[in-house]
């Protein structure tokens, strides 16, 4: 019944359409992402984040921003109008009607929209000819010189000493800005600026608008001497602006407009040098956390805003003709505009418009605490009342009517940092009093575990609680710190188990004579490969897994899978091993690749047995080794190691509704968290039955992938098998290895060597100028080399007279193991002991059977690894290009 | 021409197979209950996917044909099961009758090469005197003939191919003059599977198809595929194996190269094969001729056996191959079989 409960569930969430994705931002770093879900209360934001099994819901004043996840980049902007709206802010759009009331809009990907005439502070209308020339600046594309920024769908964000630079074509032009930033802004922007046009070179002479401390200023120098005049303080605008620059390079002169269009700063130098030079624009952002929300240029006609006509209602003509009056009506059909006067009304064609605008408005009342940015470099300022199905209920600065904004059209909304509640929304949630923090990568936010049944998490920002799903692989760290000290408990904890509860997170006695009384029921210990730690009496192991008793758990078996070691001797010191050691003991030969040994044993000699364990008894081991049978005392044996590829993660299964505790101790537990009570987690384990994790111990929870992540660094995680190396392919697709790949080695000069010789003396290469060396890199167990040897003995002898020697160069073994291997072959080779294998490593012999041929003057001339069926040949042809002649047959 | 078979002729570099496990018996011992349970369920696969005629596979000419059809017979026979009245009686029954009347009614040929012939010609010769084929044809609009004529017919076309064939070998076409390890182990086996069932085939035959591979045989105990050595030295686990084995039914075990192959065999114990795409060919040779040569190496080699095809045997109880699931099931479980040696090819 529960079961069809689900299914049906899953139906009818697949049937569902996927809501938009989004990030949302609060203060101090934290965020959350997920499906942005209507919601049917004003000021509330309802999101489905993957790491928790319920939908959450944030208090729109306690965001600090929405961004959109989209892989829509920003677009280039279309229509022929633009409005400048009340509060910052301007839309881009086909301008379809004005009335006494609204101004409507058709917008790129919106629609047509209507705003209150009381949000729109002044039209600017482009038409045909006038459309052009607007470059949209925020595609990086658009910067031949970038460094240190980011796209987003938000703009431009920039990192610490971020850069950017392109050149400017025109000497008349405008910039329109809009930029926002995190903390305190440190940035210049250099409108203009001579350039010799070298990439990373600063613009000389530069109009800059700068931050000098709380100031933004305007700056314009030339040669020595520099003006500025102050655009703005910081706390006026918060941490937004939206500016109007108008520069006229050859005058030198510079004009910083208001959204408003009211002249903020203006500069004016003149440059004496009439040189005429590569002009360009740069920005740098000195802290990072500056995001250009838009940037864009266009042409600019020289005509500066008069501060006192631009408050007078009316529209100036493309001719620069002011006209006062009303706009009352646009007709988009017969492509103009009915313009009164009193009581007289006239018609004026669209075409001869470039600007119509308002009364200055009066102050707001309150001040729009959000910005939305759309597409095409659009943004509104206003307030969010509610997101619902199709969009985004907002209400212009201005306003008071709302307009809903598609969620598609959306690119992020930003709260003003300056009213961005840091406070916390406050709900009555019985939360357990240490605040913790979840982090992945879908989340970082901070908060509390709540008491009760399940395993729920209060974000503290957060209307309410949710239960974490463990499917979505995430952590939750602890501050180091515990609030309350662990003194108390510690006693009555202490590795006493009642009622099947393991308790956790206190020392573990682990001296050695400690350990001997107090062990005595659980002298070995197994070490799971989720991290868990058992001490245990190990009674035997066979093919359903290790039997064993412990008082931590009921359990009494662990399956294969389950288990990383076991310790019989938990008192055996550390031996040191040496890596090459080591690697050869992880290492998988080529020809054993698909039944690899299972096991690795340690002996109380200090000797290691890779094997396959089968049985283990109260007296003895039963394994296989080289698929021969042997038995060992179990005495013998410190410890056990499970073999795994290097590539195996922990099975899914294996942490699927579980997690994982890091104690503070270090130790680790891995359960099912059930219920959260008296300040601790209680739950069950497959591994251990009841457990009981105080949260004052807790140091990180780890759960999904992030468990077998956190495992990885454990000292039995880290004996895992590898592959041998594979010869290189055979690009000729034949079977068998393959000779005359090129090597890196071939040209250069032979790396010299002196080695023991098998029989007596020593073999040094660079002894042998003047004679064509043949050094055949082989080790008995390696069979293809058995198989080439005997065809590089017989080419070789084929130049016998030509100062042509071979040298077998055989790898780690024991002259014995060498010399009766050669025997078994009915070989006479004269063979050399490389020891440590340095020399195969000189030469690169990763994998052997590797033949190489060394020039008379000491140089590589050719290099086979493995061989196929041309190979004798290729031997010979390369033998004798070294000068080696046959004999004639 | 290009069957399923043909394709072995590139596969002369095999080598084996390794995997998880069980306890292997001793000689004579019960058969442990998992390897039981995995013949069963592969017996049980090849039951379900038999054609309406008796055959398996499709038209493919690489999956399907009487050297297939034969090789599923030999599995089903080797079960123990008795073929007259036991569970896979009908089986058996129906797929005899399919190899019979594929079989080319004048020359004795079972297309479409040599490699089918001999797999068919085994398969005949274990059901001969096994199964009572009096009413084999009971029903059926045309009686065909009976297995010890097909057998017969089949044998004397073998021979009368190796007297064409200047090595004293056979290659996919009967009137083929060149030869192949890997096709004359087929033939040959199948010959001395007729032998040992009665038939009468002549001592020259099967001392000229010894010579010709004693000829393919190195002294390290690889064998060649084709055309001598100078074809190049790839490691073959498969034909060191089918050398192994032949000489061995063959009763020539005092031949130095019966020792240098099946040295070269017990050697390479552990090795994994080189190329699985013929994994199941080589494991169906590399068991008997282990089992044959060395029981000693049989029975720690069938540890790793048993391992492989337990993780590969699939949900519906077959092993899939490079060569179909049919001809992939029945050698793989022939490879298994060795542990129950109800076939009498499988006698030492």
């Amino acid at each position: 019944m529960a079961m069809g409960m689900m299914l049906a569930l899953a139906v009818s969430l697949a049937h569902e359409e996927t809501p938009p994705q989004v990030i949302l931002r609060f203060g101090d770093g934290e965020f959350i992402s997920g499906g942005l879900l209507p919601s049917e209360q004003d000021q509330l934001i309802r999101l489905r984040s993957p790491v928790f099994e319920e939908v959450l819901a944030f208090p729109i004043p306690a965001i600090s921003s929405i961004n959109w996840l989209t892989d829509r980049k920003v677009e280039a902007t279309a229509g022929d109008v633009r409005l400048f709206l009340v509060g910052g802010g301007s839309i881009q759009g086909n301008l379809i009607a004005i009335t006494e009331r609204l101004v409507t809009v058709a917008l790129d990907g919106w629609g047509e929209v209507s705003l209150e005439r009381s949000s729109v502070v002044r039209i600017i209308h482009r038409g045909k000819e006038f459309a052009l020339p607007e470059t949209d600046l925020l595609s990086l594309n658009q910067w031949p010189e970038a460094k240190g920024w980011q796209e987003s769908s938000s703009g431009l964000i920039g990192t610490e000493g971020a850069l950017l630079k392109r050149m400017i074509e025109e000497d008349r032009y405008a910039i329109d800005l809009q930029l926002s930033w995190v903390g305190q802004p440190s940035f210049r922007i250099d409108v203009s600026g001579k350039s010799n046009g070298a990439r990373g070179d600063l613009l000389h002479e530069p109009i800059s608008i700068e931050t000098w401390g709380k100031q933004l200023v305007l700056v314009t120098s030339v040669g020595d001497k520099s003006r500025f005049a102050k655009i703005e303080e910081f706390p006026a605008f918060g941490a937004r602006c939206t500016y109007r620059v108008l520069v006229d390079r050859s005058a030198g002169k510079a004009v910083v407009v208001s959204n408003e269009d009211s002249i903020l700063a203006q500069t004016e130098l003149t440059s004496k040098a009439k040189v005429r030079i590569q002009q360009g624009m740069a920005v740098h952002d000195h802290h990072g956390g500056l995001l250009i929300e838009s940037m864009r240029i266009s042409r600019w006609d020289g005509h500066v805003p008069a501060a006192k006509t631009v408050s007078e209602t009316g529209v100036t003509l493309t001719d620069g003709q002011t006209i006062k009056g009303e706009v009352v009506l646009v007709d988009r059909d017969r492509h103009q505009l009915e313009f009164a006067e009193g009581d007289k009304k006239e018609p004026i064609p669209l075409d001869q418009v470039s600007e119509i605008r308002w009364d200055r408005r009066p102050p707001l009342a309150q001040q729009p605490t959000w910005r939305i940015n759309g597409r095409s470099g659009n943004s509104l300022a206003g307030q969010i009342q509610k997101i619902e199905k199709d969009g985004l209920t907002f209400v212009p600065a201005g306003s008071e009517q709302s307009i809903t904004i598609p969620l598609s059209w959306s690119r992020s909304a930003v709260q003003s940092s300056a009213q961005a509640p840091l406070a916390e929304s406050v709900d009555t949630v019985d939360t357990v009093e240490r605040v913790c923090r979840i982090q992945g990568d879908n989340i970082r936010v901070a908060g509390n575990l709540l008491s009760g049944e399940g395993f729920r998490f209060h974000p503290r920002r957060a209307k309410g609680s949710a239960a974490i799903s463990l499917a979505t692989p995430a952590s939750m760290e602890f501050p180091e710190k515990p609030a309350s000290p662990p003194n108390v408990e510690t006693k009555v904890m202490k590795r006493r188990v009642t009622n099947n509860l393991r308790l956790f997170g206190f020392p573990v006695v682990r001296t050695p004579a400690v350990a001997n009384v107090n062990n005595s029921s659980a002298p070995h210990r197994i070490h799971l490969r989720t991290g868990d730690v058992i001490d245990a009496r190990v009674q035997s192991i066979d093919e359903k897994g290790v039997h064993f008793q412990s008082i931590t758990t009921t359990s009494t078996t662990f399956s294969h899978e389950f288990v990383q070691a076991v310790e019989l001797d938990v008192d055996a010191l550390p031996r040191k091993i040496l890596k090459t050691k080591r690697d050869r003991l992880l290492t998988v030969p080529r020809a054993i690749k698909s039944s690899p040994p299972t096991h690795l044993l340690r002996l109380n000699d200090g000797d290691y047995l890779r094997c396959r364990l089968l049985t283990m008894s109260e007296k003895s081991l039963e394994l296989e080794a080289r698929l021969e049978s042997r038995q060992i005392p179990r005495e013998r044996v410190t410890r056990m190691i499970w073999l795994r590829p290097e590539d195996e993660t922990l099975p899914a299964a294996m942490t699927a509704g579980q997690v994982q505790i890091l104690s503070t101790k270090g130790d680790r537990l891995m359960f099912r968290p059930e219920r959260i009570e008296e300040r601790k987690i209680l739950g069950t384990s497959p591994a251990m039955a009841g457990c009981a994790v105080p949260l004052v111990g807790i140091q990180t929870i780890v759960w999904g992938s992030a468990v077998g992540e956190a495992c990885k660094t454990l000292a039995f995680q880290q004996w895992k098998l590898r592959a041998a190396t594979e010869p290189l392919p055979d690009p000729s697709g034949g079977e068998g290895g393959s000779p005359s790949q090129v090597s890196s080695l071939e040209g250069k000069p032979a790396p010299d060597f002196e080695l023991d010789l098998a029989t007596t003396g020593k073999f040094k290469l660079s002894d042998h100028r003047g004679e064509v060396i043949v050094l055949d890199f082989w080790a008995s167990w390696c069979a293809p080399c058995m198989m080439t040897m005997p065809i590089v003995d017989r080419v070789s002898r084929e130049f016998v007279d030509q100062k042509v020697i071979l040298v077998g160069i055989n790898l780690e073994e024991s002259p014995e193991v060498a010399g009766s291997a050669l025997e078994k072959q009915k070989l006479a080779i004269m063979v050399a002991l490389d020891i440590d294998g340095k020399v195969a490593a000189d030469y690169e012999a990763s994998a052997i059977p590797q033949t190489v041929i060394v020039r008379k003057d000491g140089t590589v001339a050719k290099v086979f690894v493995g061989a196929s069926a041309s190979f004798e040949a290729d031997l010979r042809l390369a033998i004798q290009a070294e000068g080696g002649s046959l004999p004639m047959p | 021409m290009t069957s399923f078979w043909s394709t072995m002729m590139v596969m002369l570099s095999c080598s084996f197979a390794l995997a998880q496990s069980p306890v292997i018996p001793e000689v004579g011992d019960a058969v442990p209950r998992e390897v039981r349970d995995m013949y069963d369920r592969g017996l049980q696969f090849l039951v379900r996917s038999q054609n309406q005629d008796g055959s398996w596979g499709s038209n493919d000419r690489w999956t399907s044909g009487p050297g297939s059809t034969g090789l599923a017979v030999l599995a089903l026979l080797a079960s123990g099961e008795d073929p007259n009245f036991g569970l896979y009686s009908a089986s058996i029954r129906k797929a005899l009758r399919n190899i019979l009347s594929v079989q080319n009614a004048t020359t004795g040929y079972f297309p479409n090469s040599m490699y089918h012939h001999g797999f068919a010609m085994l398969a005949l010769a274990e059901a001969y005197g096994a199964v009572d084929d009096r009413d084999l044809w009971r029903g059926a609009p045309v009686k065909g003939k009976s297995i010890g004529q097909a057998l017969e017919l089949a044998v004397r076309l073998a021979i009368t191919s190796q007297k064409k064939n200047p090595f004293g070998g056979w290659r996919y076409s009967p009137d083929a003059i060149d030869a192949d390890t890997s096709v004359s182990g087929a033939v040959l086996v199948g010959l001395l599977a007729a032998r040992n069932a009665g038939i009468e085939v002549p001592d020259d035959v099967i001392d000229r198809s010894i010579k010709y591979f004693t000829s393919m045989t190195s002294e390290s105990g690889g064998v060649a595929y084709s055309g001598g050595f100078g074809d190049g030295f790839g490691e073959s686990m498969a034909r060191s194996s089918i050398a192994t084995l032949t000489l061995a039914i063959a009763k020539r075990k005092d031949l130095p190269e019966f020792r240098s192959t099946l040295a070269y065999l017990v050697e390479k114990l552990e090795q994994d094969p080189q190329k699985t795409v013929y994994l199941e060919y080589t494991l169906y040779y590399q068991s008997q001729a282990l089992f044959q040569g060395d029981v000693a190496a049989w029975e720690k080699w069938s540890k790793q056996l048993v391992r492989r095809l337990k993780s590969s045997q699939a949900p519906d109880g077959s092993f899939r191959s490079s060569f179909g699931a049919t001809a992939g099931t029945s050698m793989s479980l022939l490879a298994l079989a060795l542990q129950f040696r109800f076939l009498s090819i499988y006698e030492r």
